[in-house]
């Protein structure tokens, strides 16, 4: 890289992370008011609405709230572990977005294997929820750390798996060209509908919500691995919750749903209509199944999430030859 | 043994006078003959000197009543336990001693349970006086919540304790469950209560008859007024008296509206248990609200009601109550049908459900299990019908049964037992009869001794008073449902995941205020 070719990178690098950080904020709040107002429409009841119009700045106070309430922590809990996982798994949930590109003009970094990046970076979190359920130093993080490890058996594979039929598709890791392939031809929910639907159910499982949120299973363990964080430690793990939400939601757009393919409005437009139009599907799941237990989930998972998603794999193969064909 | 029969309207009732002896094999017995057993009353008799224990059993076939009664010494009250027998007996056999200082012998160990376990005397024996306790020294020193458990429990290779509660999402209510585990799996579930007793039996010796009603109802703040209405049921068949009969259509319908909100009370708080799923709960306590309306158009309030009086009822119900009834049933029915199609479509209801808490057959009756719960597992048992009050004898109703003995059998009977109950309230609506709702009654030197049985929502309720003259009883002893429904937990939790506890836990239909009084 020649010091000229930094030049220009160094300034766009740093104004689009801002302008997507901007995005992704304000969209974390709406996100978080959208789906107390869905949930609350859902129940027949009104939700938020006496903060702000529409209840539009009850998320602003919650957040304040969070910031003044005293950290408690445990007396037998590890300290440094206790400190140190919540903006870890915040960061992990962040990260992502470096890679994910919001249209074809903005986007931070465009590596060669950033599908493969981008899901290497998902499956850290629950290594540090795992550490935080044991540093907390009480059974129920501890039982929620260890379901959070076994949950992650189950979804890893069928994800990644079901994610290598787009790849044998376009021929590529990269997101970028695995949607421009989609702009050329047709969007992969067509030609994978089994594929589709494996890695959302997948996704579902990876963040956590009902009804495969048993590392949480507020009815059984409180709640779960974050039983013993208080104040903003809760605070970020909440956001991080709804930051992978986003991120995989994005990731369902970028492979299946063409990305920002569409007509006449801007690329960044349709690129946050489909994210979010994802977004409502998993809220929308969430008030309507309950939750699985434990050995039910590891069933589904491994008696046929994987092999329908290696079923997927072989038909990928024969399209892919007729296709060439 | 003495053998006294009576024959009433209610059936077959039959008064054995027995030595503490004969108790294990007169209780053996009765369970080849498929009787349920109900619950231990003792009362204590200072001035003859004496403790007599009451064991009441219920047949589950026909509507026979059966009381067994023994005397035991006051200084050294000792009888063999027949809570091998009976597991259901178990918790009645501590409550006596803890109240009552009743040693069982032959049984492991006899603990303390609605009182701390370093509580010094027995409650409810009469010359029993508050001071020897000092409740104020041991509140200073920091109480420790998991007294109960004195001993270090040693944890080994991947066993461990789990306590759930006295704060917990999944108890509804005040108790804690200590349950050893294995990996996932349970291997021991242990409830403990005790953490709101008030005492309730101890204040009704205190208070006259009428006072004890708004009393009463306090017992459960699901369903409040089937309490009060047993009570003034038990004290009018004391009594004699025959209240008018307006009175008596006005109180089927407010039980069989009691029992309809109970349920979807029930309905609301079970579904959050098996995941974050609180559209059901919200869904239930959207139909619930228009019932306490009625409630509040009848009488007034809408949690406790203070409605029934001895002799009758404490307000007239009005033609514009009665239309509201009508729309709200009518309601209903379309939403129950909703909530089927929500719930018995929904395949992760199913499988969280179904084949899960199982408790069936003889071990059902031997575990004491009353109400929805023993419907389930299969038998057609019901006070009800077996052995009818107030107007229940003449109307037409169904008993849902269930094979299964599972969590989904419970639900389904709950849900079919809301359809029942608009059923016998849309029966009794039109035809109230006109005349006078309330009648006075003479509560001076009331003397005798009742058991009286209702159906509760959760199962089978019963109330014994006492009165030796005077104008308060000398003993009031309620059964409650949920007591022996939650002590069954000991039975239907080994062998299921954590996650389970959940469900199983749901199923009862708890109300903590019937089970520690």
């Amino acid at each position: 890289m020649t010091l000229q070719d930094l030049l220009i990178y160094l300034p766009r690098f740093v104004l689009t992370s801002i302008l997507i950080l901007l995005i992704f904020s304000v969209d974390l709040i709406m996100i978080i008011w959208f789906e107390r107002k869905l949930i609350g429409r859902i129940h027949h009841r009104r939700s938020i609405t006496e903060t702000g119009p529409f209840g539009l700045l009850q998320n602003i106070a919650d957040f304040i709230k969070l910031m003044v309430k005293e950290d408690l922590i445990p007396k037998k809990a590890n300290r440094i572990i206790h400190d140190l996982t919540p903006p870890l798994i915040a960061f992990s949930g962040i990260l992502p977005l470096a890679l994910i590109p919001f249209s074809s003009e903005i986007y931070v970094s465009n590596p060669e294997n950033s599908l493969l990046l981008v899901l290497a970076i998902c499956s850290i979190s629950p290594f540090f929820v795992l550490l935080a359920g044991i540093g907390s130093g009480s059974k129920y993080p501890v039982i929620g750390g260890f379901r959070a490890a076994l949950q992650m058996v189950s979804y890893e594979i069928p994800l990644v798996l079901s994610a290598l039929g787009v790849v044998m598709l376009s021929g590529t890791f990269n997101l970028m060209e695995i949607v421009r392939s989609q702009v050329e031809n047709t969007w992969y929910l067509f030609l994978q509908p089994l594929g589709f639907f494996i890695f959302l159910s997948s996704s579902i499982m990876e963040n956590e919500r009902s009804p495969f949120d048993i590392p949480e299973a507020e009815s059984e363990l409180v709640a779960g691995w974050r039983t013993e964080f208080s104040s903003i430690k809760f605070g970020l793990i909440m956001g991080s919750e709804y930051m992978k939400m986003f991120v995989n939601s994005a990731l369902v757009t970028l492979l299946y749903l063409g990305g920002w393919d569409g007509p006449l409005l801007p690329e960044i437009f349709w690129f946050l209509l489909k994210v979010h139009l994802i977004i409502f599907l998993f809220i929308w799941i969430r008030v309507t199944l309950m939750r699985l237990r434990m050995d039910q989930l590891l069933k589904l998972s491994w008696n046929y999430l994987i092999p329908l998603s290696l079923l997927n794999l072989l038909l990928t193969i024969v399209e892919k030859v007729m296709i060439g064909a | 043994m003495k053998e006294e029969e009576l024959l009433s309207e209610r059936g077959k009732e039959v008064k054995l006078e027995i030595s503490p002896e004969e108790i294990r094999s007169l209780s053996s017995k009765l369970l080849k003959e498929r009787h349920q057993f109900l619950g231990i009353t003792a009362v204590d008799f200072p001035r003859e000197n004496k403790i007599e224990l009451i064991y009441h059993f219920a047949s589950l076939e026909d509507s026979t009543f059966i009381w067994a009664r023994l005397e035991l010494n006051r200084e050294s009250p000792e009888v063999p336990t027949i809570s091998d027998i009976y597991p259901g007996a178990d918790w009645h056999e501590r409550e006596a001693y803890d109240l009552f200082g009743v040693i069982f012998t032959g049984r492991e160990e006899l603990k303390r349970i609605l009182l701390p376990d370093d509580w010094i005397g027995h409650p409810l024996r009469k010359d029993y006086s508050g001071d020897e306790y000092d409740w104020q020294s041991q509140t200073k020193e920091f109480y420790y919540p998991f007294g109960t458990v004195k001993e270090k429990i040693k944890e080994e290779d991947g066993v461990f304790y789990l306590h759930v509660g006295p704060q917990h999402p999944v108890t509804h209510g005040l108790w804690r469950l200590q349950l050893k585990v294995r990996g996932d799996t349970i291997l021991e579930g242990t409830p403990d209560i005790g953490y709101i007793h008030c005492g309730i039996e101890k204040l009704c010796e205190g208070l006259n008859y009428e006072q004890i009603v708004p009393l009463s109802e306090r017992i459960c703040y699901g369903s409040g007024m089937s309490w009060s209405m047993l009570y003034v049921l038990g004290v009018e068949s004391l009594l004699g008296v025959e209240p008018p009969e307006r009175a008596q259509y006005i109180r089927t319908i407010v039980l069989e509206l009691q029992r309809i909100t109970s349920h979807l009370l029930w309905l609301g708080a079970f579904c959050p248990d098996l995941g974050t799923y609180h559209s059901m709960l919200l869904y239930a306590i959207r139909e619930r609200e228009k019932f306490l309306d009625i409630f509040e158009r009848i009488t007034g309030g809408r949690l406790l009601y203070n409605y029934p009086r001895i002799g009758g009822v404490s307000r007239d119900i009005d033609d514009r109550t009665i239309e509201k009834i009508k729309e709200t049933l009518k309601d209903l029915e379309s939403h129950l049908e909703e909530y089927e199609d929500i719930l018995d479509k929904n395949e992760f209801f199913l499988v969280r459900t179904k084949g899960v808490g199982v408790l069936r057959g003889e071990e059902a009756i031997r575990w004491g299990l009353t109400g929805p719960c023993l419907r389930a597992a299969g038998f057609k048992y019901d006070v009800r019908k077996n052995s009818p009050y107030l107007l229940y004898a003449d109307l037409d109703f169904e008993i849902p049964v269930y094979k299964e003995g599972d969590v989904y059998s419970r639900y389904r009977v709950r849900i079919e037992e809301m359809r029942e109950s608009s059923k016998i309230i849309n029966q009794l609506i039109d035809e109230i009869p006109k005349g006078e709702y309330r009648k006075k009654v003479n509560l001076r030197n009331v003397e005798g001794e009742i058991a009286f049985r209702t159906e509760d929502p959760r199962g089978e309720s019963m109330v014994y008073i006492l009165a030796k003259g005077g104008e308060k009883p000398h003993r009031v002893k309620f059964r409650s449902p949920a007591y022996m429904n939650l002590s069954a937990l000991r039975r239907m939790l080994p062998g299921h995941k954590v996650a389970d506890m959940a469900a199983i836990v749901g199923s009862i239909d708890l109300c903590m205020g019937e089970v520690d009084r």
